[in-house]
């Protein structure tokens, strides 16, 4: 059991998402950094889909009372009764202790998650909340969490093994090779459908210039202003489906970046839509840094998605073997 | 006719399809087809796009598109069905009265109509759901009559109560939560439109029939579900 000390900014269960109801206006939601997400989940050898605590902006503090293997993941600071612990690994945690762990500036999410996964309600097939409807999860203060499964019996001989060493974490985890390059300037996008509605000269300047996310930023998109496309005429065009990373372009030309509680359907003009291995640089993209837009070609993006999808399936198996390396403390 | 949007997702462009079928009939015949990778598709009114896992197809490859394309060139040669016949048709109350028709004063004035023509001409029509989205469960139900057609708000109210029943342009659609909107309101149901913990969580689906019928402020007090 795990008691909510403290709550502080917006803090929701994410798991991979809710799928099948987008003809109904459902979202997807899940997490607005999908590989932070999957890499916690793999670090204390969960099932992919399992849900994860996704904090954006503020701090948690959680206080124990069993044992049990967490991680985070993301940009955080995090510490176990006031002493930091690292990112990207699994940590033991003890019956008493107390886990806070606060966003850090450079990035706009952390995950963090519990071997056998946070426990929370199903909403059409999902744990994903989505506030608007009221489903899913907020962390609040003074809330209890549980864990929805039991702790996988490679994870808790690594505990034991912990646990008799002393420690709270071993020498490995997952480097900044496997994770998703964040540091990069570049986001590459696909042509959207409606990008002959821009004339030529804008559409130069659109992958010349640099941007900057706007302060209005949430779930639902990230917002950039004064894009300077400009519009060839002023088309009414027929609503049709819009999904994460879908950008579009509004008559004053800010441009509307759909993140993961996107809406399903969309009425205003695509410039384009950025490329599946770019959202979690994207989501992370902290509010003073510039970027700017590269095209690539849908079968490009496909490509780089199928080698990422790959690289995670490998970083999960390596994972899988670390564990199974503490076999003699049984 | 056929754009990869996306990793994942393929929009059919239908005016390039055929007028006299339905996106929906295009959807149910790709259904029966059985798509590998197919995960869920999302109609409008003149697209269609369908979602598909990565792992299983690659959405580009020349062989996957020319199946596509030969599946919708088949549909197109296939008789135009008629789905209607035995489909119930969803009653749905309105109270038109002032309280909850913050936009039907306002209306009579814009069309030249009386309060009650205008009743009439928006409880005539038996409407199609055509697509759900911009929130969730919001149905735009096609189409109303062009005397009762009116135009968006300039400017988006900055909370519209759920059930309340709008129109614009064409269309006229039920808000299913507290939301702000633009849409103009000629009233409101007493029916939840959403509810999360019925197992049917929206009232409306795609393609659903549906007719309005109008009730009084007393009537709408007895059947109210809401909770403000």
């Amino acid at each position: 059991m795990i008691q909510v000390k403290k709550s502080i900014g917006l803090h929701t269960i994410q798991d991979k998402g809710r799928v099948g109801y987008q003809s109904f206006g459902v979202p997807v939601s899940g997490p607005m950094d999908e590989v932070a997400f999957i890499i916690a989940n793999y670090l204390v050898l969960n099932e992919d889909s399992s849900s994860v605590i996704e904090l954006s902006s503020g701090s948690l503090s959680l206080l124990f009372s069993s044992e049990s293997v967490v991680a985070a993941t993301g940009f955080a600071i995090v510490r176990v009764n006031g002493i930091g612990v690292p990112l990207w690994r699994p940590i033991y945690v003890s019956s008493g202790d107390v886990l806070d762990i606060q966003l850090n500036l450079s990035g706009n999410f952390a995950y963090l998650s519990i071997a056998g996964g946070w426990k929370s309600e199903l909403w059409l097939g999902s744990t994903a909340t989505y506030l608007p409807l009221g489903v899913g999860k907020l962390i609040k203060q003074g809330a209890i969490l549980t864990q929805l499964k039991g702790i996988d019996k490679r994870v808790d001989i690594f505990a034991k093994y912990l646990k008799s060493k002393g420690k709270k974490y071993d020498n490995w985890g997952v480097s900044t090779n496997s994770t998703p390059p964040y540091s990069s300037e570049s986001i590459q996008l696909m042509r959207g459908m409606e990008i002959n509605s821009f004339t030529k000269e804008s559409l130069v300047l659109f992958t010349e210039r640099k941007y900057k996310i706007a302060h209005e930023k949430n779930r639902m998109a990230y917002v950039i202003e004064d894009a300077m496309l400009e519009s060839v005429d002023s088309k009414e065009w027929a609503s049709m489906a819009v999904q994460k990373g879908t950008i579009q372009v509004t008559p004053n030309a800010t441009l509307y970046i759909l993140m993961s509680d996107s809406q399903t359907i969309g009425g205003y003009p695509r410039v384009g839509q950025v490329a599946r291995v770019d959202w979690p640089i994207l989501a992370q993209m902290s509010k003073n840094k510039e970027f700017s837009f590269r095209w690539i070609k849908v079968e490009e993006a496909i490509e780089q998605l199928r080698k990422r999808e790959e690289e995670l399936y490998q970083l999960k198996l390596t994972l899988e073997h670390k564990f199974l390396t503490y076999s003699q403390y049984e | 006719m056929i754009y990869c949007q996306s990793e994942n997702c393929i929009t059919i462009d239908f005016t390039q399809v055929l007028t006299e079928k339905s996106v929906f009939d295009l959807e149910a015949f790709l259904v029966s087809k059985n798509i590998k990778g197919w995960i869920e598709a999302v109609p409008t009114y003149t697209f269609l796009s369908i979602y598909f896992d990565v792992q299983q197809v690659d959405i580009t490859h020349p062989t996957f598109l020319k199946s596509m394309k030969n599946w919708i060139n088949e549909f197109k040669q296939q008789p135009a069905k008629q789905h209607y016949q035995q489909q119930e048709v969803k009653k749905i109350p309105v109270c038109y009265e002032a309280k909850y028709a913050l936009d039907l004063e306002w209306a009579v004035e814009y069309t030249g109509l009386t309060k009650n023509e205008l009743i009439s001409y928006h409880c005539a029509p038996t409407y199609e759901v055509k697509m759900l989205g911009f929130i969730p469960g919001f149905p735009y139900l096609g189409f109303v009559s062009e005397e009762i057609q009116l135009p968006r708000l300039k400017k988006a109210r900055s909370k519209v109560l759920a059930g309340s029943i709008g129109i614009a342009a064409a269309q006229t659609g039920i808000y299913p939560i507290d939301i702000p909107g633009g849409w103009r309101i000629i009233g409101r149901t007493p029916l939840l439109m959403f509810d999360k913990f019925r197992k049917a969580p929206f009232l409306l689906s795609p393609l659903d029939l549906v007719e309005f019928y109008p009730i009084s402020e007393i009537e709408f007090e007895q059947m109210n579900q809401h909770l403000s």
